[in-house]
């Protein structure tokens, strides 16, 4: 999401579009290796490890840390009156970024519902359920 | 091909993760994921994605007022015999 609101950047704007374009760039080298040793993985010419998977994790860690810096310096000059090409991509990338995720978690969430315990998503409408079992 | 079955986790981080939107953007959530159930082309050719880092996942977003829920759905299929029920293991999510 972009404003109109300036015409004319300064010098701290043009700054920032660089910092988006050079942020952005790093996150899809990060993708591109990524999504390259799925492919490798998916056609068996490359296993899967977790520790490969990890490195990823941090890899997004460092670039979500830094991304989420940059993003705070542009909703304040946006708030200033400031166009700032990029901001959108800049958000939606930190928004789908991956780094949270917590791998082992995730094996267990795949163990336990391999011992039955999920529940129909039927069952769990609106989050009742849920939340009732959860609590 | 027939609609999806997808089954959750109860008390488990995603599932608290859900249980603690506001109502109006659970709602929504819930929503998606059943669209996403009545709808395997749209879950197989657009929203999925496969890294082995992650697994495989949809993602989709809840806009609210000037900002936006980011959902990425971690899942697999219960087994290879049975490719119409989906597992959700974990769900992350991040509001910008």
């Amino acid at each position: 999401m972009t404003t109109t609101r300036s015409t004319n950047p300064g010098p701290a704007a043009s700054s920032l579009r660089k910092r988006i374009r050079e942020t952005l760039a790093a996150y899809k080298t990060i993708q591109a290796v990524d999504k390259q040793w799925s492919a490798a993985v998916r056609d068996g010419t490359m296993s899967y490890s977790k520790s490969v998977a990890k490195n990823f994790q941090s890899q997004y860690q460092r670039w979500l840390l830094h991304a989420d810096h940059l993003l705070t310096e542009v909703k304040q000059a946006q708030r200033q009156g400031n166009t700032i090409p990029g901001f959108a991509e800049l958000r939606d990338a930190i928004g789908f970024c991956p780094a949270p995720l917590d791998i082992d978690a995730i094996a267990e969430s795949f163990r336990r519902l391999d011992r039955g315990e999920g529940i129909p998503l039927a069952e769990a409408v609106n989050g009742k359920i849920l939340h009732r079992r959860a609590s | 091909m027939e609609k999806f079955s997808i089954v959750v986790l109860p008390k488990s981080p995603a599932s608290r993760a859900v249980a603690a939107l506001q109502p109006i953007v659970r709602k929504q959530f819930w929503e998606q994921i059943n669209r996403f159930s009545a709808d395997p082309v749209q879950l197989s050719e657009t929203a999925r994605h496969d890294t082995p880092s992650l697994g495989q996942h949809f993602r989709f977003t809840v806009p609210l007022d000037d900002s936006v829920y980011y959902f990425t759905v971690i899942f697999r299929f219960a087994d290879s015999r049975d490719e119409n029920t989906i597992l959700i293991a974990d769900i992350l999510v991040h509001f910008r």
